[in-house]
């Protein structure tokens, strides 16, 4: 046989088990995308922390517009739907439920509320007993949403939203935020009401503030 | 170059292509590798609502209480 036979004999071997390792691995990889031989695998996924706190369901509290009855030295509103000692004319609308905070980070925070106003610069007027006043109240809207409420916060009384509101008196608006909440739980929902005190003497017109949450990282968490 | 010494090169280079797919796919079976993602971490640590009304002067016509 001629040197060029041979040489053609082992090229055609060659192409041969190319096309066969060619369709082995063709038929192979069809086999590992189609039919997985083992039902284990490992997946590695790391999730950081997002801390996120929203008014997400009611952001705004408006009375609307109103009066104090002159019979009486003062109006008292909140969100729990009281409305009393104002006049029947010129009533104010009634609110049946306070601002809903949520946390929609992932993990659990501490909760701190400040206003901007104290009740003497939101409400004004004065009166000897009953106000002005600016304070409101914490709860938990979800189960377990706050699981430590910090002072000066209480679950089922109201406490004025900034350091004093006492009648009358001036009040110097807090320069740290007020711990609302200790260990306020991810996906937990806070409810917070507010109750007003309006002065027959104050002047009239449109009143506003604002609160402000804030959350902080919950080290015990 | 003789008709035979060509049709032999021929075939070596169809083997040659053949064997270079034959790697790329097999290369292609090995684990998937899956595109790492971030998690930013978002944060959003405060929020603000509003509070109002609008008093006016006092009216005498009886109200509530």
């Amino acid at each position: 046989m001629q040197f060029s036979n041979v040489l053609m004999v082992i090229a055609v071997v060659a192409v041969a088990l190319a096309v066969f390792n060619l369709g082995a691995t063709v038929v192979t990889q069809q086999k590992a995308t189609a039919f997985a031989t083992s039902d284990i695998g490992n997946t590695s996924v790391a999730v950081l922390s997002s801390i996120s706190i929203n008014f997400t369901q009611k952001d705004t509290l408006y009375w609307g517009t109103g009066a104090v009855d002159t019979a009486f030295e003062s109006a008292t509103l909140n969100s729990e739907g009281v409305i009393s000692q104002a006049s029947a004319t010129a009533n104010w609308t009634q609110q049946t439920s306070g601002l809903n905070l949520t946390n929609d980070g992932n993990v659990a925070v501490n909760l701190n509320l400040t206003a901007d106003k104290d009740a003497a610069g939101f409400i004004g007027g004065t009166n000897a007993l009953n106000g002005p006043r600016f304070q409101w109240k914490l709860n938990s809207a979800t189960a377990g949403a706050c699981t430590s409420v910090g002072s000066p916060l209480a679950s089922t009384v109201y406490t004025n939203a900034t350091c004093n509101d006492a009648a009358g008196s001036g009040c110097t608006l807090d320069a740290v935020p007020l711990r609302a909440c200790g260990n306020f739980v991810s996906n937990g929902k806070i409810e917070i009401d507010v109750q007003i005190e309006v002065p027959k003497n104050t002047l009239p017109g449109a009143k506003q503030s604002l609160i402000t949450a804030s959350a902080d990282p919950n080290v015990i968490a | 170059m003789v008709d035979k010494e060509k049709a032999v090169v021929i075939l070596l280079l169809i083997t040659i292509i053949l064997s270079l797919v034959s790697v790329v796919m097999t290369i292609g079976i090995g684990d998937k590798e899956v595109n790492t993602g971030n998690n930013s971490g978002v944060s959003d640590p405060d929020d603000s609502a509003s509070v109002g009304l609008t008093v006016e002067p006092p009216n005498g016509t009886g109200g509530t209480g």
